[in-house]
């Protein structure tokens, strides 16, 4: 079959489909590229076809100043860092890296497996990682991810809370010789492999720091795509494949990422045909359910998790066993039932069922509808005096179920409870900022598979969304005790009395976690969801 | 001098005979009829919800059970309309909507009345600059279209009331009453009787109020019966795109907007409060199309 499928069809979107692909096969003829356009196998896909995957926005495409589910997505296409996760168990397994250990968990030994270039055939080696991370640490670039290298030794050096950096590069990176990298830690950390599978551990090439503005609208990585075209906030972000990707081969021709302003609107274009992969709003599922019984795809585990936080500083809301009133008055099954189709699952511990370690019975009755147990306690406890309220975030649907807990709760205590709104750039400023001052419905995806996940920002006492201003020194130490373990046996027992501990103060009210559900297309279906690696399309095969 | 006096008290609006005929003109109007009955079934449940929500036995709009979330119409139960997505009385929902949508339409067209009314009665009766700066005014006000000023407004206020929304309509939909009574001022003011009452001596204010207002007013008037309708739907619009009331406020337009994913599954979702806003605003389309006919707008020329 020939690049030009004119001949299958006289749509006008395979006309342009033949032209994107004429395109590619052009460009890699511009560029002197050896690699010829390879014709299709038997099955009938076409390995030079381009996958439109809708997203929204991204934060930014540079690895250290990327944040949210939608730069990550981009950026883990294009660049690939040392680790990546493993689809099943979600256990970090080495990409770029030949090893990592260490014997305390405070000094990593990380060994770079030979071969990797960067899109500009710049080659891949332990300065590349070390280039990326201290210029992310770099107080100057100001990229957002910069205090996640605040556990390595020497970054209060480069970036002082106070006063003048004393240091240009962290004194904890060392490169050993070109292919190793040791790695000092001020604490241990049992759980740095996984961080070493985020998008900001990801390499930068030399070629970055020369011309930093280009970099942000075309970045160079090492991933299996590389950008065709700068981007500069249009509505997409166009890749192909990079011939000579080391991690193995990329059965498609690239990744054009089509930006939407919702998930709705990205469904709607998908029913136009303009995308291959949508991500799906919980209201949308039923008809997706229905109109394609074939195409609708779930994460194999629940990868997202719904809460309420707490405002823990107000007067009730500072006692447990009226948080805990709150959240026993709360029929979760119900509202599962009759307002996400049946498509979660009531939350039984504090972190996400991906997580290595989740437990399926860990809440108890703390979790468990019981409305008259819950007014004793509420009365008890001398209940909340005046009207309650929760607060929704605008345009995320959740006010739909927020409003469901409202009308229980007004029933289980005989208080008005009314359903407010945040704007979502507004929220976690609102919440931090102690402007919002009511019960928030939030929700959390998993970023790595690890409970540290989930309990280090949302719950330890210096966690970056800890919107319930949960402040318990014996859970910060248990984490810090965590991460200094060797064995995961023995993490995990010590997440799970941290964990035991938020249950016992019932820091935010638990909800119910979710799979991620999408819908793709026809040409596309191959694709299954990889909750880890979200940006890795490589194994999908297009038929067109 | 008695010629003056004569002239002056041959003011039209004292003709009893002439609004006779109106009301006789309107009460043989089945379309008068029709948007009366209408309308006043609106008010009474704006005003007085409980007597007609309660007709089938679940009188209570927030009364919700989720397990009967978005079923449908079961008469017998007591739930001619269905049920609401968190499994409220859809019916008695519905009533309760009316409130904020009729009283929407009712203070929008008030204010805008007023603020119409005197505007124009300023730039139309004293001309000069007074006439150039409100008419300026009211071509850059009128140049912005409704629904886009609204949008852009309503997004940069985050609690938004019924209040809030009447005001920025109001703020957005005068320029076309000033307008309209800026003309007929001005064409009135030129006639014998307001001269005659200037070389009377009479205050400005009471030339004003007791001979050019009820002379002017008419069209104004007309206008305002036609626009309540469309105000209804300008607010049930704004609220379904996301931007009028919030929950929990009842309304229709929030109800529809709520139940968008569910029309294929629920379709009495979609029925029960659309109908509802289409009856309104089609009460007082016809009520309006009513008074216009009757010829209320011309009675100055009568």
């Amino acid at each position: 079959m020939s690049p030009f499928p004119l001949s299958s069809g006289h749509s006008r979107r395979e006309f342009r489909r033949a032209l994107t692909a004429g395109a590619v096969v052009g460009a890699l003829i511009l560029s002197g590229c050896a690699a010829a356009a390879q014709p299709s196998v038997d099955d009938g896909s076409n390995s030079d076809a381009i996958l439109r995957v809708g997203i929204q926005k991204p934060t930014s495409l540079i690895p250290g100043n990327s944040s949210g589910l939608f730069a990550n997505t981009v950026v883990d296409a294009l660049f690939d860092g040392l680790v990546d996760f493993d689809p099943q168990t979600g256990e970090p397994r080495n990409l770029v890296a030949a090893s990592i250990e260490s014997d305390d968990q405070a000094t990593w030994r990380i060994e770079i497996e030979e071969g990797w270039t960067f899109h500009n055939g710049e080659p891949v080696n332990a300065e590349s990682f070390a280039r990326a991370w201290n210029a992310a640490a770099d107080p100057d670039n100001a990229w957002v991810q910069g205090d996640q290298f605040s556990n390595i030794v020497g970054y209060d050096e480069v970036a002082p809370a106070e006063g003048e950096p004393t240091a240009e590069v962290m004194s904890g990176v060392v490169v050993d010789g070109s292919m190793t990298l040791t790695v000092t830690l001020k604490r241990p950390n049992s759980q740095f492999p996984y961080l070493l599978g985020r998008p900001y551990y990801a390499p930068i090439p030399e070629a970055a720091l020369e011309d930093l503005e280009s970099f942000a609208t075309k970045p160079i990585g090492n991933g299996p795509y590389m950008m065709t075209e700068p981007w500069t906030g249009g509505d997409e972000i166009r890749t192909a494949t990079y011939p000579d990707y080391a991690g193995g081969d990329v059965l498609n021709g690239g990744v054009t990422f089509r930006v939407y302003t919702g998930n709705d609107v990205a469904y709607t274009d998908y029913q136009a045909g303009e995308v291959d992969i949508a991500t799906l709003n919980s209201a949308d599922v039923p008809e997706a359910n229905a109109a394609y019984p074939e195409l609708v795809r779930r994460a194999t585990k629940d990868d997202w998790r719904n809460y309420l936080s707490l405002p823990t500083y107000l007067d009730g809301f500072d006692d447990p066993d009226i948080r805990r009133a709150l959240s026993m008055a709360i029929d979760r099954q119900t509202i599962i039932d009759s307002l996400l189709n049946g498509e979660a699952h009531v939350a039984t511990d504090y972190d996400i069922p991906v997580s290595v370690g989740y437990r399926d019975d860990a809440c108890g009755e703390n979790c468990t509808y019981d409305p008259e147990a819950a007014r004793a306690l509420w009365d008890a406890a001398g209940g909340i005096d005046g009207a309650l309220a929760i607060t929704s975030v605008t345009g995320t649907g959740r006010e739909v179920w927020a409003e469901a807990i409202a009308n229980q709760w007004a029933e289980a205590f005989d208080v008005e409870v009314t359903v407010e709104q945040v704007a979502s750039e507004n929220t976690w400023s609102g919440i931090l900022g102690k402007q919002v001052q009511t019960p928030v419905a939030l929700g959390a995806p998993s970023n790595y598979p690890s409970p540290l996940d989930t309990l280090g920002p949302s719950y330890s006492s210096n966690g970056s969304v800890n919107g319930s201003f949960y402040n318990n020194p014996e859970f910060d130490g248990l984490l810090e005790e965590a991460a200094a373990a060797p064995g995961l046996d023995q993490q995990l027992e010590l997440y799970a009395q941290a964990k035991d501990l938020l249950i016992d103060d019932t820091v935010s009210i638990l909800l119910w976690t979710y799979a991620s559900t999408f819908v793709v297309s026809e040409r596309a279906s191959s694709w299954i969801p990889n909750t880890f690696n979200r940006g890795d399309f490589t194994d999908v095969t297009i038929t067109d | 001098m008695s010629d003056v006096a004569l002239l002056a008290d041959a003011s039209p609006h004292r003709s009893s005979a002439r609004g006779g005929r109106l009301a006789r003109r309107l009460l043989h109007d089945p379309e008068f009829w029709i948007g009366a009955v209408i309308v006043a079934f609106f008010v009474l449940i704006t005003v007085w919800p409980s007597s007609i929500a309660g007709i089938f036995g679940h009188g209570d709009p927030r009364e919700c059970d989720l397990r009967f979330s978005r079923l449908g119409p079961d008469a017998n139960a007591g739930h001619p309309f269905g049920y609401t997505i968190q499994g409220c009385d859809l019916y008695a929902s519905v009533v309760y909507g009316a409130a904020n949508s009729i009283t929407v339409g009712a203070v929008v067209t008030a204010g805008t009345a007023i603020i119409a009314i005197a505007l124009g009665l300023f730039a139309g009766y004293f001309g000069g600059w007074v006439d150039t700066v409100l008419s300026r005014i009211s071509e850059i006000m009128v140049s912005v279209p409704l629904l886009l000023g609204a949008v852009l407004v309503l997004n940069s206020i985050e609690t938004r009331s019924v209040w809030a929304v009447s005001l920025v309509l109001i703020a957005f939909s005068w320029p076309t009453a000033m307008r309209v009574m800026r003309t007929s001022t001005i064409s009135v003011r030129a006639r014998s009787f307001v001269t005659a009452s200037l070389s009377l001596g009479l205050p400005t204010w009471r030339i004003l109020v007791s001979h050019v207002v009820p002379n002017t007013i008419g069209p104004v008037l007309v206008l305002a019966t036609l626009q309540v309708g469309a105000v209804i739907s300008t607010e049930a619009t704004l609220t379904y795109l996301g931007i009028g009331l919030q929950a929990p406020a009842l309304s229709w337009g929030l109800q529809l907007s709520q139940a968008e994913p569910y029309f294929s599954s629920a379709p009495h979702l979609l029925y029960f409060p659309a109908g509802a806003l289409t009856l309104a605003v089609a009460g007082f389309v016809l009520l309006g199309e009513s008074v216009r006919k009757s010829g209320f707008h011309s009675s100055n020329a009568a």
